[in-house]
């Protein structure tokens, strides 16, 4: 089980002055329960990949193969797609429109699952994994704070647990407890086997969970592979692919660490080997 | 210039988003705003820019109480997202737009945009269709067009939460030098190199404010939950350096 690109071209505007041509031959397997993360400048073609992913675009040229159906396959039924790839957009707004938080959690469990579902059971479910209070699901979507919104829309895909789930930027505006909250979803889901593709400039939140790494640059695959290979090689020189690393990479990459799951050893290591120093202490 | 909140209220139909807050802003002085999800920040800023009204309390411009027609002169606005609001199908254009809001000469304009772009380091891009701009440029683009129309302050939530590290420090560059030119700076955060620009981090939560302290003193533990989760903090933590004292940490960091 995997979804593949093969050779994947997209277009946006074919055939008009405004045309733009946002992926150019991308070759890619994701492969059933890795963790891969997409990187890349504005413009790459991050965002038009992921839209690719469960259908909501299909390829101008080329194929993209979930579990063995072909997006572009008309005699396959596009919905048994989207139940296996659930999406949360960059902008959480533009995925909502129902009139309460309640009914846009469960629109999704309701047309994938059928009206048999335990309605309470997934909302409450939902709101302890995303860590939402009951008090809001009366209100309007629109009405909540920046982060309270972004908790929704993934919240809104787990009601029904797609097998990929796909995310474009999803710690944008969560604060430190959103994001907590969100490391162990995400760290669940990856334990029990979900597939998850990410796209993110947020590489130290990531880095620990993510198996594979991918980077765009002009809708070309500049990078696909293992986290190692990523932190040893592309590291050093992400500032060609227009991206910039961090200190906790660098630490990384310096100390041949590629878990990145122990912070603590990570600090201890570096300060052992002089290349972070203490400055002076706490006042 | 000083702008200063007393008792300031707003809620929102049944729900209080700021509880009577009371907090001072200087020219020069940049000051972050930090608080969980639903604290009320962006809400803060948006009273603080003049875009919403208040339900009670004051704001005072150099002693003087002001509304919110006077407020939108002298404090502009930057949202998370530069896309909200660029309108213009050039850069140039998208400056001009302030310009003619406010009835600028037309002779005048060209000068005021050029030098509001300069100041973002923009100027060469000027005719380029703001949708093939990076986002960091977009930021830029979007801070030039509020700068044009001539604000003292400058209100941002979260410039760079959606941009890449690159144009994150593009804009922590233009933000920085602002600020030494004689802005004040408030900006909504949950980023420690936005907080690293403050001299003073305001912690809201539930529409109060739990913490009002100046950077590199005031350190608790009950203070640091409310800190980003970084690993630059962890490190200053790690070495029992005040985490608020971002200066002297980021400066460990930057090692080669």
């Amino acid at each position: 089980m995997a979804i593949s690109l093969e050779r994947v071209s997209y277009v946006y505007s074919r055939g008009t002055p405004f045309q733009w041509c946002a992926l150019r031959d991308v070759d890619l397997r994701i492969k059933e329960g890795t963790v891969a993360c997409v990187l890349g400048g504005t413009g790459s073609g991050k965002t038009t990949l992921a839209l690719l992913l469960n259908g909501i675009l299909r390829p101008t040229t080329g194929r993209v193969i979930v579990d063995g159906m072909d997006t572009k396959d008309k005699t396959v039924d596009i919905r048994e797609i989207r139940r296996r790839v659930g999406m949360v957009m960059q902008y959480p707004e533009h995925q909502f429109f129902l009139p309460t938080v309640r009914e846009e959690l469960l629109y999704a469990a309701r047309n994938y699952l059928g009206d048999e579902i335990d309605e309470e059971r997934i909302l409450e479910k939902i709101c302890e994994i995303v860590d939402l209070d009951r008090h809001l699901l009366e209100k309007n979507p629109f009405e909540l704070s920046g982060g309270e919104k972004r908790r929704i829309a993934i919240g809104s895909i787990l009601g029904y647990d797609p097998a990929y789930l796909v995310m474009d930027e999803p710690t944008v505006g969560l604060d430190s407890t959103g994001k907590k909250a969100f490391r162990e979803v995400l760290v669940s889901m990856k334990e029990r086997g979900k597939t998850l593709v990410i796209i993110t400039h947020d590489l130290d939140f990531f880095v620990s969970l993510a198996d594979e790494f991918v980077v765009l640059k002009e809708g070309k695959v500049m990078f696909s592979g293992r986290k190692g290979d990523f932190i040893k090689n592309i590291v050093p020189k992400l500032e060609e692919y227009g991206l910039k690393s961090t200190l906790k990479l660098r630490l990384m990459g310096n100390l041949k660490d590629f878990s990145g799951i122990d912070e603590d050893e990570l600090i201890i290591r570096a300060l052992s080997k002089g290349l972070i120093t203490c400055p002076s202490s706490r006042e | 210039m000083k702008l200063e909140i007393k008792g300031l209220k707003f809620s929102y139909d049944d729900h209080i988003a700021i509880d009577s807050i009371d907090a001072s802003f200087e020219t020069g002085r940049a000051v972050g705003i930090v608080g969980p999800n639903g604290s009320g920040k962006t809400t803060l800023l948006k009273l603080i820019a003049g875009i919403l009204p208040a339900s009670d309390g004051e704001i005072l411009l150099d002693g003087f109480i002001v509304g919110p027609n006077e407020l939108r002169k002298h404090v502009g606005y930057v949202f998370q997202n530069p896309d909200n609001q660029i309108i213009g199908s050039t850069v140039l254009e998208d400056v001009a737009f302030g310009l003619e809001n406010i009835g600028m000469p037309r002779e005048k304009m060209l000068e005021r945009i050029r030098w509001a772009l300069e100041k973002v380091e923009m100027w060469e891009l000027r005719e380029r269709n703001p949708s093939t701009l990076s986002g960091g440029q977009k930021q830029r683009l979007a801070v030039a067009s509020m700068l044009a129309v001539g604000p003292t302050f400058l209100a941002l939530d979260e410039p760079t939460s959606m941009l890449d590290m690159k144009g994150r420090e593009e804009v922590l560059v233009v933000l920085k030098k602002l600020k030494a030119e004689g802005h004040g700076i408030i900006i909504a955060t949950h980023d420690v190199y936005e907080m690293l620009l403050c001299d003073e981090i305001l912690v809201l939560d539930e529409g109060k404010v739990r913490f009002y302290v100046t950077l590199g003193s005031g350190w608790s533990e009950e203070l640091a939950k409310y800190l980003p989760e970084s690993f630059e903090i962890k490190i200053a933590d790690f070495c029992g350096v005040n985490p608020l004292n971002l200066r002297e940490l980021i400066h460990v960091g930057d090692f080669t």
